[in-house]
Order: structure tokens, then sequence, then C-alpha cells
């Protein structure tokens, strides 16, 4: 009897299925993250006709809409929108100007808002603070109650103070300027000093910080109101370089202000005069008060 | 190829109903993973012949793949429990074993392997994933369905 071929043999095609589910699984699970561009060509592929035809059809339905019979009546309405379309134009010119007031009065009034005490608004009027003792002109002096010493905001942060009055306009020292000086405070550290301009616009100093203190670059600047010009707490800038100096710290601040773009400040209220006298001398002798 | 009695209607009926019982039990990861593992460690390898063994325990991974949300449908569970169960099944038929004990101590041996074979073929097919519980669970609730599935092998001596 001849012997039965072994792919006749049920056991064997068993084995052989198995085997195939088996290695088929082994090759899905080590490539089958590899195959999925694969997929994707294949769809994309089979897509064409379908993608090729559907094209046609849009672009013959267009071309159908934009089909014009009367010249003259398209030339008619191109006019039409020509004249429209430089409306338009010149209409935006006109309101971007609005559009920048918009947006800045916006943030104004938000500080305004927080702050607790009446300001003033001023407009600037003249920004020559890059000249040989230039300063920001604003226009607002002794008509609407303006002192000299004043300090000026705005609202990315403090800008300087008044320099000196005149009938309705005043000069602004800001902060930058090289005679400027201004009590403040390091934000992290708690340290304070003094606030001094440098040659550098939109750079300033701060003095009298010892090397003890711990500054780090980015730390914000605070007025401290010792100064009896700003109230304490107002951003002046941050920290842009540190170094420790001979006698003292030799730190460098970035101003927060933007000096060269601005438009409308604010002016602080002048602080009241102080009620007792702060340079204490030493008490008289008992047995010669009763003399005075 | 082995053949090993078998009630096969019984089984075939629990065989569904555990299928179905994985499939929505997929909200709660935790018995989810012990019908899995009763599936492809107790059953499958209870079945006549070795292809019916491996098509069961691959069907259960990807059963088991595609109820689960988050987890990757790439085959790697299948691979794994293709793995299991016919080193469990081929292990069964060369030393038959006659008391329960040394059953349960094989079924707790293939629990072990089954979540590091798994792991790693699922890790293989679609990157790394979070190991969960469910290979705990299976291991401590291993008395409930190791008896249930004592009751299907028939050792040799009861034959």
């Amino acid at each position: 009897m001849k012997p039965r071929s072994w792919f006749l043999d049920p056991v064997w095609r068993q084995r052989i299925a198995l085997a195939l589910i088996f290695f088929g699984h082994l090759v899905w699970v080590f490539l089958g993250k590899y195959t999925d561009p694969i997929w994707r060509g294949t769809v994309y592929f089979f897509n064409q006709p379908t993608i090729f035809i559907t094209e046609k059809i849009e672009t013959w339905r267009f071309n159908r809409l934009q089909k014009i019979g009367d010249i003259n009546a398209a030339q008619q309405e191109l006019e039409l929108l020509r004249a429209e379309l430089a409306e338009l134009r010149l209409e935006r010119q006109r309101d971007s100007v609005h559009l920048i007031e918009a947006d800045e009065a916006i943030h104004l009034l938000g500080l305004k808002k927080s702050l607790p005490f009446e300001l003033q608004t001023v407009r600037v009027m003249a920004n020559n603070r890059d000249a040989p003792w230039g300063g920001i002109i604003i226009d607002s002096g002794e008509d609407r109650g303006l002192t000299i010493d004043q300090g000026i905001i705005c609202a990315e942060g403090v800008v300087g103070r008044i320099w000196s009055v005149g009938v309705s306009q005043s000069l602004v020292l800001p902060l930058d300027a090289y005679n400027a000086s201004t009590s403040v405070m390091l934000a992290r550290s708690r340290a304070k000093g003094v606030l001094q301009g440098s040659k550098w616009p939109g750079l300033a100093i701060i003095r009298y910080i010892s090397n003890q203190e711990a500054i780090q670059v980015g730390e914000p600047v605070y007025t401290s109101g010792l100064d009896q010009v700003f109230p304490p707490g107002m951003l002046v800038g941050y920290v842009s370089e540190v170094s420790p100096g001979p006698l003292e710290m030799d730190i460098t601040v970035t101003l927060a202000a933007p000096f060269e773009k601005l438009g409308i400040l604010f002016v602080i209220p002048a602080s009241p005069a102080l009620e007792f006298n702060t340079r204490l001398e030493p008490p008289l002798p008992i047995s010669r008060r009763g003399a005075k | 190829m082995s053949s090993r009695p078998a009630n096969h209607l019984r089984l075939l009926l629990i065989i569904l109903f555990s299928l179905l019982l994985m499939y929505f039990l997929a909200p709660w990861p935790a018995p989810q993973a012990v019908v899995h593992v009763f599936i492809v460690l107790g059953l499958a390898p209870e079945l006549r012949n070795s292809l019916y063994c491996g098509l069961l325990a691959a069907s259960a991974g990807w059963l088991l793949e595609s109820a689960l949300r988050t987890y990757p449908v790439m085959g790697g569970t299948a691979m794994g429990n293709m793995v299991c169960a016919l080193l469990l099944w081929y292990s069964l038929s060369i030393s038959p074993p006659e008391k329960p004990f040394s059953y349960y101590t094989q079924l707790v041996l293939a629990v072990i392997i089954h979540t590091i074979v798994v792991r790693f073929f699922v890790n293989i097919a679609s990157g790394p994933h979070v190991l969960g519980y469910g290979w705990q669970w299976s291991l401590v609730l291993l008395p409930a369905w190791g008896a249930l599935t004592w009751r299907f092998y028939s050792p040799p001596h009861m034959r």
C-alpha cells in the first residue's frame, strides 16, 4: 500500500495551521508597527480615482458659477468692488489710531482701578530724554495743580518724577536719567537701595546694597516708599546683571516702563508733609525742663 | 497529538461564557484579568489538540486588547497567550500531574511566566505600557479558578 502524503494527514495539517498562526502572530508583533505607512499608502492609492473625479466635478461647478455672459456688467461690478475696497482700506487707516488708543486705555483703566489713590491722567507731548538735559514733557502743569517731585507711572511700571512745572506743561525726569534717584527694594531678598540712572537708556543701577546679600538675576525691583515720592510696592524693573563690587554689589536693572513708546501717564498725588520731626535729638535734662 | 478527554459541550459553553464575560468586564480590569488568565491557562490547555488551544489563547488575547480602549491592539497579548497556553498544554501532555497540588504549582508558575511573556510581547508590539495588578489577583484567586479547571482536567489515574 502506498503511504499517504504528509500533507493529507490531518495531524500534519493541524500542525501546519498552528505554525502558520503562531509565526503569523510573531511576524505581526515584531513588524506590525512599521506597516502603518504601507496601509495608509495603500488606502491613498485606491482613493486616487475618487479624489480625481471629485476634483474634476468641483472645478466644473466652480467654473460654471464664475462664467459671466455680459462683459460690461462684469466690469461695472469690478469697479464697484474696487471702490468698496479702497473705502475699507481708508477706514482701516482711520480706525488704527483709535484702536491703539483703545488698547492703551484698557490697559491703564485696569491699573487705575487697582491703585488705592486718585491718579491724574496726563499725555506725553514730547519725549526727548535722549538729548542732554532732556526729559519727557507732559501736557499738565500748575493749571492742574502739579508740583515738583510728584511720581509718574504708566501701566507697565514707574516712569520717573516731575522735575519742573510750567504753567500748562511739566518736565518729567525719567528713572534712567543720570541724575535720577529713587528708593527701591528687591522682591526676594528684601534688600533696600537707591536706584540711579545709568548711561544706557532703559537701564539703571542700584547702589548701597551689601555684597552679603543674595541677589538673583530676574528678581523684580519695587519702590520701597522711603523717598516719599512713590508708594511702596510699585514695579520698577527686573535685575538683569549682578556682580560683587569692591564695596557694594553692582546691580543693573532693566526698567519695566517702555520709555520709547510712552503715551498716556498717571501722576501720583503728592505725599502729605510729615507731622513729626524724624531727626531725633537727645532729650533735655529734667532739671532744665522746668527752667525752659 | 495528545488526546486528553474532556466534556466537550460543557467546556465549549464555559469557554463562550468566559469570553463574553471577559469582554464585558472591561470597566473592571482586575476581574477581567482573572477571567483572561482563567481562559488562557485554565481552559485552553484542556482542549483536545494544540491548534484549538492556540486559537483560543490567541482569540482571548485579541478580545482583551479590543475590549480596552487605552490598550494597544497590536497582538502582543495574543502572542504571549499562545506561547504560554501551548507551553502549559505541552507540559500537561508530557507530565500530567496526578494531584491537585502539583497541578496548582504548575498553574502558579504558568501565571508568572504568562505575565512576563505577555508584557514582553506587548512591549515589542506597541511600546512600553503599564503593568496592572491583574496578575496578582489571578494568583490570589487561583484556588477558585484552579479548582474549576481541575474538574475539567482529568488526571491519568482518574480517566
